[in-house]
């Protein structure tokens, strides 16, 4: 029993990590909480829903094309909502407004599309549950947590080791000297959004399996923001840490005080951490000198 | 090789260049001397297209510049920015691996390692922060940054800037042994002495215009620099 509520857990911080990370990504490279990342989960997600009903396609092209749907639509919102704002460099508070716009934006063509109905995905699975031994574990937890994971894993060595990652940490830090090294800022930040909306379309589709699928699924991504709050805003590994740690106790809370109370420890917990440690478990200490 | 006709550029409606006329040859170091807010920098950043002039022509080997610094970059101009600006969260090693960031594979592999040759302190300091580096080793770091983009012309904004004496005297050195390999340098210093003294030509900014030029002896011995730049 106690394994698979914490199976049921890791899964859920998995997807939560999802989230996390498309949040943090836009967070480091532009220092704003994009908050249309959201409605984009919703979005795509509905996509894949559309995709899937409509061709009888299986679970991982479903998956695939609501990343690349979620990539694209991210890549146009950011030339519609940020571009204009990051050329004239404002200060956060206008990309702020500009993402709760455009969140509303994508939750206004969702709602005209697919009506106020919940939708559900088709059985992808043959079988529920998976069995090891005497552990009975459901499928889409195994798929989501070991897809999640997996994803994860790829982005950080993209963002640590390659090329085009480490011109991502370089725009992160200092956008001018970036663009002294003859590193394309603008492409850069363009390559960021595409990376935050494929996590987007992929956190929405198992967020859409996971429950339903309704058009203010994406107000989930206030776990998102709760994980990276944990974890340490602006840090990709804290987001992580932060995101599975969340999935872990809210599965806990809800087998022992029930799903109605369980969504109140996790504010709580996440203001405990604003009062006592704001930088989050993996803020970073690094300082600079002069 | 750099050649800068009839500068001006403007923040808002402070004019922050005049006019300005510089002209820098292949193997030499070029000093622009000045004052705070006499417009070194200004002038700096738009050779490398972080600031667009409001009128005037930049030529680099016979061409306009583009207009976008990351372009700049790829004609062979590297800019090492005022106060470093070292990416202080990240290791030594991603430091100089994102100044070499148009090149690949093993020619980046052969520039680092070259670099490395060239600044065993930072070889010896890979895995650290940045931001954890003295201040010299920083200046060092931002030198060598800018040298893994293999440039032809580089252009140091304020290198000795809150630096020990001694160390400043290491930084003169290195700037000398860039310049033996063939990569020219315009050089924008307050230490005026320091400047003029290793230059091969030399420019005295004030308030956005030249006011002054010549050989670096010249303006050492010049009246007029020693009053006001010199103390003497």
């Amino acid at each position: 029993m106690s394994v698979q509520i914490i199976i049921n857990g890791l899964a859920l911080g998995a997807v939560y990590a999802l989230i996390a990370t498309g949040f943090s990504i836009i967070f480091n490279v532009l220092k704003f909480s994009n908050f249309s990342h959201g409605a984009l989960m919703t979005l795509s997600a509905f996509i894949g829903y559309f995709v899937s009903v409509g061709t009888g396609l299986s679970l991982f092209p479903v998956i695939l094309i609501s990343m690349l749907a979620g990539g694209l639509i991210d890549l146009a919102g950011e030339f519609v909502a940020f571009r204009k704002l990051t050329i004239r460099n404002t200060s956060s508070i206008y990309y702020f407004v500009s993402s709760i716009t455009l969140g509303t934006l994508f939750e206004g063509i969702v709602t005209i599309w697919v009506g106020p109905n919940f939708y559900n995905y088709p059985r992808f699975f043959k079988s529920m549950v998976v069995k090891f031994g005497s552990l009975i574990v459901s499928t889409s937890d195994l798929i989501m947590f070991i897809t999640s994971f997996a994803i994860l894993m790829i982005l950080m060595f993209f963002i640590q080791k390659t090329r085009l990652g480490r011109a991502l940490r370089a725009v992160s830090y200092d956008r001018d000297t970036a663009s002294l090294m003859g590193i394309n800022v603008y492409a850069t930040i363009q390559m960021a959004f595409f990376i935050s909306g494929c996590l987007a379309g992929l956190a929405g589709v198992f967020l859409g399996i996971n429950y339903t699928l309704y058009p203010q699924l994406g107000n989930l991504v206030v776990k998102g923001f709760i994980a990276s709050v944990i974890g340490g805003l602006g840090s990709i590994f804290g987001a992580v840490v932060g995101a599975i740690l969340l999935g872990l106790m809210e599965t806990l809370l809800i087998n022992f005080i029930g799903s109605g109370y369980a969504p109140v420890f996790s504010f709580l917990i996440m203001l405990v951490f604003l009062l006592v440690r704001p930088r989050g478990i993996a803020g970073s200490n690094v300082q600079e000198k002069a | 090789m750099l050649s800068v006709k009839n500068l001006s550029a403007s923040y808002g409606h402070i004019e922050a260049l005049k006019d300005v006329s510089i002209e820098a040859e292949k193997g030499q170091i070029v000093s622009i001397i000045g004052s705070n807010g006499a417009g070194k920098t200004t002038l700096l950043r738009c050779i490398s297209g972080l600031i667009k002039p409001t009128s005037g022509t930049i030529e680099f080997l016979g061409e306009p510049i583009p207009n976008k610094p990351h372009k700049v970059v790829k004609k062979g101009i590297i800019h090492v920015p005022e106060g470093r600006r070292t990416f202080s969260g990240l290791t030594v090693k991603d430091n100089l691996l994102i100044g070499g960031y148009l090149f690949k594979g093993k020619e980046l592999e052969d520039s680092l390692q070259r670099n490395y040759k060239l600044f065993p302190i930072l070889n010896e300091r890979k895995s650290q922060f940045a931001g954890t580096l003295s201040g010299g080793e920083q200046q060092m770091l931002a030198i060598a940054r800018g040298l893994m983009s293999k440039p032809k012309l580089m252009l140091l904004d304020e290198p000795s800037l809150g630096l020990a004496p001694i160390i400043v005297n290491q930084i003169f050195d290195l700037i000398k042994r860039i310049r033996d390999t063939g990569i020219t340098i315009l050089l924008v210093e307050q230490n005026a002495r320091k400047a003029l003294s290793i230059c091969d030509k030399a420019y005295v900014l004030e308030n956005g215009r030249i006011t002054l030029k010549g050989t670096g002896c010249e303006l050492l011995n010049s009246d007029k620099v020693k009053k006001a730049y010199l103390g003497s």
